[in-house]
């Protein structure tokens, strides 16, 4: 694969927006060349990214593919520690900031000989742990990213998420190959982002269910003419799938499965939870799945990661384990939520994400979160927190019991929460997926 | 008052879990009898502590475990702040 620079559509027009104003992909491309020759020094070593946005951000991954060893996406929102860390891990010779002053060389094993393809570091989300590095490439990245420019026209893209993180360089990487227009908004408020997305005629968002129905729930997003919902990075249920149908009804609705560690996996188009239970069995696309131990579902895309992170979890199939529970119902295949996350009451697993799930059928619920509390008597119980649209203390005290008696019409007995919460907010991480670390 | 408590989150806790709780809850009503089983009553000692802020079954320094309801309700009685 040819690298980035060669690899974007070519094109005049002002196509990328982000505060500074619109400009165009040859603008970027130029921008990028200058920067090279700039910092023609870091020529074949391991270059770590801070502290970008927007174009600029583009514009250094635009001039360092195919140039540096290895680029690290250090994420801005990643606290001081952890940043350090993975700067250690990943033992680069230059930290780079905005406008290409190398602030610090990095004492490091000595330059790397030139060359195969560019690394690009990615950190996982860390949902429930420490973030690790996965090695990717852009030809990894790209595994799914579609290049016909004569649809990617009418696309206008927007996210929610860092452009530094897998799922925001997903959203940006579709823009350029395919040659839509983008905006890149900072990570301030809901509000302005939404607001800046509506001024600039966003209509394709990719964002966490988390993050579509804190959307939903803001009275803008009406405003915005979506023709593409895409969601990723956690499992979106029925209701969310729904709540956005509804809302948006000239939408296409697409959920996908993805992961910093797995790549892109699959996408799913048809407006239900789940995906078919033949996909089990058939090749799709460009990955093969299967279920594992413990439901665990295991995939196998054309192109994995490199690594010892990733390598550490192929079977001898070359199968990765994705840690995610799925479960069969009928002829379709529905995601419970992540293994590790599980909560032992008195001896049984119980995955939060499942039960939220039939918490968010419940009318009147907008979001849920259910966490585990120590208990003295059976280890640890479920404790669900709840987003409603009515802070009526009447309202609350019927719909409390409207989502105990469907927890128990629709869970097992040691399933249903042993305390619903009301709360206003629930805590979202930098990703965008609900904190699971409590 | 603590009786009054306890007997009230008793019922809200059989309420929410669709059982139903023995009418008169006397101090010699078996907990098993009582009409909460195991899952419901470490739900009964989970909301307790977020209503009284402690939990006797951690604080005990000999395990202990109540079989009537007197015996559960001294127990809270004795680590009460």
């Amino acid at each position: 694969m040819k690298n980035l620079l060669e690899e974007v559509c070519k094109g005049d027009a002002e196509t990328i927006f982000d505060s500074s104003g619109a400009v165009s992909i040859d603008q970027l491309r130029d921008n990028a060349w200058k920067l090279r020759k700039k910092v023609a020094q870091i020529e074949g070593c391991s270059v770590a990214l801070l502290n970008f946005q927007g174009r600029e951000f583009l514009e250094a991954l635009m001039a360092l593919d195919g140039y540096a060893e290895s680029i690290l996406l250090i994420p801005n929102s990643m606290d001081r520690i952890t940043k350090e860390d993975l700067l250690i891990k990943a033992n680069v010779n230059y930290r780079v900031n905005p406008g290409f002053e190398i602030c610090q060389k990095v004492p490091a094993s000595s330059k790397k000989n030139l060359f195969g393809t560019t690394k690009w570091l990615l950190a996982t989300s860390g949902t429930t742990g420490i973030p690790k590095l996965i090695e990717h490439s852009l030809s990894t990245l790209t595994n799914t990213v579609k290049r016909d420019q004569s649809k990617g026209r009418n696309f206008h893209w927007g996210s929610f998420y860092e452009p530094s993180r897998f799922a925001g360089l997903q959203v940006v990487l579709q823009a350029l190959f395919s040659g839509s227009k983008l905006t890149l908004t900072y990570l301030n408020s809901l509000e302005m982002q939404l607001s800046e997305m509506i001024k600039n005629g966003v209509n394709a968002i990719s964002a966490t269910p988390t993050m579509w129905r804190k959307v939903l729930m803001n009275s803008r997003s009406a405003e915005l003419p979506l023709i593409q919902i895409t969601l990723g990075g956690e499992t979106a249920d029925q209701a969310i799938l729904n709540s956005l149908r509804a809302a948006f009804p000239l939408s296409r609705l697409t959920h996908i499965y993805a992961s910093t560690e797995a790549g892109v996996g699959f996408a799913v188009n048809d407006g239900l939870a789940g995906f078919p239970l033949r996909w089990l069995s058939e090749y799709q696309g460009s990955v093969r799945m299967r279920t594992g131990c413990e439901n665990h579902l295991l995939i196998k895309p054309d192109r994995l990661p490199e690594g010892d992170e990733v390598v550490s979890r192929l079977d001898q199939n070359g199968f990765l384990d994705t840690q995610d529970v799925v479960e069969v119902r009928g002829d379709r295949v529905f995601f419970c939520g992540r293994a590790s996350g599980a909560i032992n009451v008195g001896g049984n697993k119980v995955i939060p994400e499942s039960i939220e799930q039939v918490i968010r059928q419940v009318p009147g619920v907008i979001d849920a979160r259910v966490v585990p509390k120590t208990s003295s008597i059976v280890g640890q119980v479920a404790v669900a927190e709840v987003i409603s649209g009515n802070s009526n203390q009447d309202d609350q005290n019927m719909l409390r019991r409207s989502i105990f008696a469907h927890c128990r019409a629709n869970l097992e007995r040691w399933q249903v929460p042993a305390m619903v919460h009301f709360v206003f907010e629930l805590p979202v991480n930098a990703a965008g997926k609900l904190k699971r670390d409590v | 008052m603590l009786r009054q408590k306890i007997i009230e989150t008793m019922r809200s806790v059989a309420a929410d879990s669709g059982v139903h709780l023995v009418k008169n809850m006397e101090d010699e009503t078996l907990l098993l009898d009582s009409g909460l089983d195991s899952i419901e009553f470490a739900v009964l000692v989970a909301r307790l502590e977020e209503e009284l802020g402690y939990d006797p079954f951690t604080m005990m320094d000999e395990p202990f475990y109540p079989i009537n309801f007197g015996q559960f309700l001294s127990l809270y009685e004795r680590f009460a702040k």
